[in-house]
């Protein structure tokens, strides 16, 4: 009977830890082909409403100075996306006197420009969330996930796609802090590594 | 209603109780589950961006009584109480694949007027897979829809080899088991809805001789779940379980939850119990108890 025991739980025991070995090593995967990504086909042409009663094309928040822009697809009901407000509105602060200017996309289908109001208020956002009902800006990224966020530059081409860190709604110390890390890493001159990360957020609830 | 004796695991329901307590002290309450509600559906099943998890779980039942085959339920005279404890683990297979293997060790404790004794074993490992087409959540028109299928292999000792007195080293059903079945399920703010139909195929066997009958199991289960802060939920299902050719039948209520801990870490589990009215039951044993697993995930 152990012997028989012993048959079938073996390979299993001895595949865990092989299978598990490449995709616990490390979440984000560098993807070189990202950096080389022609601009967004939305980047200029596409203008949504925002919760600071402007309408935005991506391309418009470029002013004379600004190098990058950070998008991160919001969900209001998303405990994810709470747990990475405050990261977020850290990074703005870090980020933003650099020339880094950030968005909220909110692509959810049953979102509302004036929930997003209340949200970006409640949340304390010093940057605006955009309403995207239709989720034109979340099919042009292949968003699907909260918090999933792109970096941008002038010319509309996606440097960084991935989480904002490895966390997902329990923040920690040790967590791997992607887009912090991917900002050094072009102020620096050097093209993001790893350019692509997993985003652990909710889904973005679609049609 | 019967006289129903007092079990040891009613304090089940206090530790439940305590649950929903702790988790709804939180400040804030996303509607959301962004990733553990369907946990609390299964305790071994991966849920949204987790690759592979592997945990420890710990079922305890008292059978508090039975149904005869006139359908009428009849306290137990004697004590009966089953642990059985069960190391599972689950992979990501493609995107929305997993395959789980569970192993588990039984202990059962049965005490007359008379005699009391203690036997165990390694019991009957299962090992499932599941698909899912749709994930709960993923959309505002389609619910989250799954098939499953799986199998239990007689890998414990089965009632007719056991050797105690009072056959409490039975740690298996002695039959290879298939099964299979589908899942839907979806979230609407804080509400979990889930439907569940399975069939079990109980294949035969020989017992001293003589071989076994093929025997069918169909299992509906109905569940409604409250999705809480800080991404715990609590499921309170209803199972419905007969098979039409013995004949039995049995309807099971139970209310489980999963808190996850951190990103990681998650306790999932609750009380359940088999409802002892006349009528509901036939040729079954009926049991009231409760589960708790601890789960660790890698996403």
């Amino acid at each position: 009977m152990k012997h028989r025991i012993l048959k079938l739980v073996l390979p299993f025991g001895l595949a865990l830890p092989l299978a598990l070995a490449p995709s616990l090593a490390d979440a984000g995967t560098e993807n070189a082909e990202v950096a080389k990504a022609s601009a967004t086909p939305l980047f200029a042409s596409l203008s949504l409403p925002g919760t600071d009663g402007r309408d935005h094309t991506l391309k418009s928040f470029f002013r004379e100075n600004t190098r990058y822009l950070v998008v991160t697809f919001f969900s209001a009901s998303c405990p994810c996306q709470e747990a990475h407000d405050s990261r977020l509105k850290e990074l703005h602060k870090q980020w933003s006197s650099r020339g880094v200017e950030f968005v909220s996309v909110d692509s959810e289908a049953d979102s509302s420009l004036s929930a997003d109001i209340t949200e970006a208020r409640r949340r304390g956002y010093p940057f605006p969330i955009l309403s995207d009902v239709d989720g034109k800006l979340a099919d042009a990224f292949d968003a699907k996930f909260a918090t999933f966020t792109v970096i941008l530059d002038r010319e509309g081409r996606v440097l960084y796609r991935g989480g904002i860190d490895s966390d997902k709604s329990h923040l920690t110390d040790n967590a791997r802090h992607y887009v912090r890390t991917a900002l050094s890493q072009l102020f620096a001159d050097q093209a993001p590594n790893p350019a692509e990360t997993k985003s652990l957020g909710c889904f973005l609830r679609r049609r | 209603m019967p006289f129903v004796r007092p079990s040891p695991f009613r304090d089940a329901f206090l530790i439940a109780a305590a649950f929903l307590a702790v988790t709804s002290s939180a400040r804030t309450a996303s509607a959301q589950a962004c990733c553990a509600g369907a946990a609390a559906l299964g305790t071994g099943r991966l849920v949204l961006h987790e690759e592979a998890l592997i945990g420890l779980d710990l079922r305890a039942t008292d059978v508090i009584g039975s149904f005869a085959a006139d359908a009428q339920y009849r306290s137990a005279k004697a004590t009966q109480v089953e642990l059985e404890q069960g190391i599972f683990g689950t992979l990501r297979v493609l995107e929305k694949g997993q395959v789980t293997l569970r192993v588990p060790f039984v202990e059962t404790f049965h005490s007359t007027r008379t005699r009391s004794e203690l036997g165990g074993g390694p019991g009957d490992i299962a090992a499932s897979a599941r698909w899912d087409f749709v994930l709960a959540g993923e959309s505002l028109s389609l619910p989250g829809m799954g098939v499953f299928a799986g199998v239990v292999l007689p890998t414990g000792r089965p009632i007719e080899k056991a050797e105690k007195t009072l056959g409490t080293d039975a740690t298996g059903t002695g039959a290879t088991q298939l099964s299979a079945g589908f899942g839907v399920e979806q979230t609407f703010g804080d509400l979990f809805v889930g439907v569940i139909g399975s069939a079990v195929v109980r294949l035969p066997r020989e017992v001293r001789g003589s071989t076994t009958p093929t025997t069918y199991e169909l299992a509906a289960t109905a569940a409604f779940g409250l999705l809480l802060p800080k991404e715990a939920v609590v499921v309170l299902s209803s199972t419905f379980t007969i098979e039409p050719e013995t004949p039995q039948r049995m309807l099971r209520l139970g209310l489980s939850g999963a808190l996850p801990l951190d990103d990681r870490w998650r306790l999932q589990g609750g009380p359940f119990s088999d409802v002892p009215i006349d009528g509901i039951g036939q040729n079954q044993s009926v049991g009231t108890g409760f589960l708790l697993a601890f789960v660790r995930s890698w996403s």
